[in-house]
């Protein structure tokens, strides 16, 4: 009887894993994530093609304060004035923007202008470094005007970083904020995403065997909760081998890509950060959050009870949605049939995204602390709130819960699988799938 | 003769719905049972509980004299009403997969497979996906599916529905070729005529109670009306006809051909003296006991048609 669910697990997840579309998804999927995370690094870096950008500075107020970046490099023309440097600029191609400034009055700085090919533009990046640089050397030259010296200048400049400190009964621990939010939020999200796929893909595949009426020739070989449990089994085996080959593409590609590129990995996400904020965010400000604060964030984040609860609330999560799933899938006699059913289980799934912006802000508050214990919600809300919250007697609470859930979600899903399989032609209420419950 | 299973008293009810009433079978080692009665009856909650998909609400089923257990379902080979298969699945596979539940070995299925891939000729069937064969392709398959396993009982619900002639002949064959290898085989059916001729013993079920159980021949025996079927050039007056206190009354005539199918009913004591009155009048080309058909004892019995 043992090796029968060993079959079934087995044809579940062969017949998956083969399917043209869990190899399409399984290419696409790094694809698309490594797309959204080089894209925005290639544009910072304008196709990674260096620029040359000629400066031709009337005023003579900021010879030499521009500042070449790896990919952007001034240089001063030698030509007379503004005129003929547009001409030196529309012969040659090397040139990709014309920086011109004129006589400036630094009470009143007006007519700086900045050309660029047609099609071609000037970089959000570009743009930026040459605004802070102007502005921050206007400023400068006001607070000379005004009798201020640069030496005051650099003791008043005051470069603070917050060190984010968590207190718990354990003492005094280092986090960030930024890293917690990220870190809960991408677990939440992944444990919310694989359960809903492959808990619906439990269904149909329910439903399938329903339809097609093998169910009948394979519950006269095994038990029903056998072929359920082999069915839930061996889909969650499908979702793992799917995270696994994602983030080992995923893996490869941005090493291949970091190689590539030459950027390191940090570098590329404090430029993302700086793009998300717009262009308006300045260069400087970027600079300004020192790489290594990132790395300390990071390096705070408790990785293997958040990796060790993720594996848990992934599985029994899904585990438990799949359970009601298949349920769903046993009482309907095709997928259009689905929607009364599926409501209540989709709604706390739903809800528990909905509430993560909540969750987040408040992470001890009373909201976030009850649904992480309530089983249908807790696998995302306890995943946000982890990196907040570390680990303690609360997480052992809601474990336990969600294993009582997932018993419980079991049992009444093998009831009604058991009657609802073999039920065809009927629209089942939600009153007779009480009564399935029942039935010896 | 040894009985392989037997059903004592069983009863299921679904709801309010009862679906078996105090039903009791025994089917004998090596036999063709036929299970017969209309859409509805039971038979395949019966067979369900038989097959271990359901359990009885009461009663007992006794497998070789054993109370079922989960052992004796790989003795069992069940082909429900409603076909189907994986769609998406290799024909290859998916025999594999489904013989592997009833407790072959890999090697034992690849043997196996030889002589059917050869009876059936679907070699070049294999790799094909279940969905891009015909539905009696797929019936074919699915009835190796049931047999593959060499179960002792071998239950084919409606067996015949979907089959062209020349295929439900090829599968009749190989039912009679089990049948000799010592398989036990239950037909269930509402179209009887279809099994009829295969049956050794056969049981009637209507509205959930059995109404008749026994050997094909003894019940058809029992059900004997005294009626033969004269084959003459023309119809038969029976009213002209009295000789030595024989009564003849003359049922029904039939036109076949040229001939005309006379069913008279006679308490003549045996054929001789029928033929002895017929003979002086009429030129008799054939003559043979009437047996009534199951669906003519159904209508006996219930009092209404088998549908």
């Amino acid at each position: 009887m043992q090796q029968k669910i060993f079959l079934i697990i087995a044809r579940e997840y062969l017949t998956r894993v083969r399917k043209k579309s869990f190899i399409i998804m399984s290419i696409l999927g790094p694809i698309l994530i490594a797309t959204i995370y080089i894209v925005p690094i290639w544009l910072t870096q304008a196709g990674s093609e260096d620029k040359l950008v000629a400066v031709k500075d009337e005023s003579g107020l900021f010879e030499s304060k521009f500042e070449n970046t790896e990919s952007i490099f001034f240089i001063e023309t030698s030509k007379k004035n503004c005129d003929d440097a547009k001409i030196e600029f529309l012969i040659n191609d090397s040139l990709s923007a014309l920086l011109c400034i004129p006589e400036l009055d630094i009470e009143e700085p007006q007519g700086i202008k900045l050309y660029s090919r047609q099609g071609e533009g000037v970089s959000a990046v570009m743009k930026s470094i040459i605004t802070s640089t102007i502005q921050q050397e206007i400023e400068r030259l006001r607070l000379q005007e005004r009798g201020i010296e640069q030496e005051v200048l650099d003791q008043i400049n005051a470069n603070i970083s917050i060190d984010l400190l968590n207190i718990s009964d354990d003492g005094e621990q280092d986090m960030s904020a930024v890293a917690s939010t990220v870190i809960g939020m991408v677990g939440g999200l992944l444990v919310y995403f694989f359960t809903f796929l492959y808990g619906a893909q439990v269904m149909r595949g329910v439903i399938e065997e329903k339809t097609t009426r093998i169910v009948e020739v394979i519950i006269s070989s095994v038990k029903p909760f056998q072929l359920m449990m082999g069915k839930i089994v061996g889909i969650a085996a499908v979702g793992f081998t799917q995270l696994m080959i994602w983030l080992l593409l995923a893996i490869v590609v941005i090493s291949f890509s970091t190689l590539l590129l030459g950027v390191d990995s940090i570098q590329a996400s404090s430029d993302n950060v700086m793009l998300e904020q717009g262009a308006a965010a300045s260069m400087e400000q970027a600079e300004q959050l020192p790489q290594n604060e990132i790395l300390k964030a990071i390096s705070t984040i408790n990785f293997p009870l958040i990796i060790g609860a993720f594996i848990f609330y992934f599985l029994f999560g899904y585990l438990m949605y799949a359970a009601l799933f298949g349920a769903i899938g046993a009482a309907v006699d095709s997928e259009t049939d689905t929607q009364q059913f599926m409501l209540p289980v989709t709604v706390p799934l739903i809800v528990s995204i909905a509430v993560s912006g909540i969750v987040i802000t408040d992470p001890n508050g009373s909201i976030a602390m009850w649904l992480s214990f309530i089983p249908l919600t807790s696998p995302v809300i306890m995943m946000i709130r982890l990196p907040f919250i570390g680990a303690g007697w609360q997480l052992l609470l809601s474990m336990f819960l969600l294993i009582l859930g997932f018993i419980a979600a079991t049992w009444l899903a093998a009831k009604i699988y058991r009657v609802g399989i073999l039920m065809y032609g009927k629209k089942v209420s939600f009153k007779e799938l009480g009564k399935w419950i029942f039935y010896k | 003769m040894d009985t392989l299973i037997k059903v004592i008293e069983v009863t299921k009810k679904y709801d309010k719905f009862t679906a078996l009433d105090k039903v009791s079978l025994s089917i004998p080692k090596g036999s063709i049972y036929g299970l017969l009665g209309p859409n509805g009856a039971g038979k395949t909650s019966l067979i369900r509980i038989i097959t271990r998909i359901t359990a009885a609400d009461s009663g007992s089923v006794l497998f070789n004299d054993e109370p079922l257990q989960p052992k004796h379902t790989t003795l069992m080979g069940y082909l429900p009403e409603e076909r189907g298969l994986y769609r998406k699945m290799k024909v290859g596979e998916q025999l594999m997969y489904l013989s592997r539940l009833k407790g072959l070995s890999k090697e034992e299925v690849h043997q196996r497979l030889k002589y059917w891939i050869d009876r059936f000729e679907i070699k070049t069937w294999m790799h094909k996906q279940v969905e891009e064969l015909s539905k009696g392709m797929q019936q074919k398959i699915q009835f190796i599916a049931t047999v593959l396993h060499e179960p002792q009982l071998i239950i084919l619900d409606e067996p015949f529905s979907g089959f062209d002639p020349v295929n439900a002949n090829v599968i009749k064959n190989e039912i009679l070729r089990l049948k000799e290898l010592g398989c036990t085989i239950i037909f269930s059916t509402h179209r009887m005529e279809s099994v009829e001729e295969l049956c050794d013993n056969m049981a009637l079920i209507n509205r959930s109670k059995k109404v008749l159980e026994g050997e094909k021949e003894a019940i058809k025996s029992s059900f004997s009306t005294n009626t033969y079927a004269v084959f003459t050039e023309e119809e038969i007056d029976t009213s002209q006809l009295h000789f030595n206190g024989i009564d003849l009354e003359l049922n029904q005539s039939i036109k076949q051909g040229k001939l005309v199918k006379n069913l008279i009913k006679s308490n003549a004591a045996n054929l001789n003296d029928l033929i002895n009155v017929l003979m002086p009048h009429y030129q008799i080309h054939g003559v043979q006991e009437h047996i009534p058909s199951m669906d003519e004892i159904f209508i006996q019995l219930v009092g209404r048609k088998m549908e």
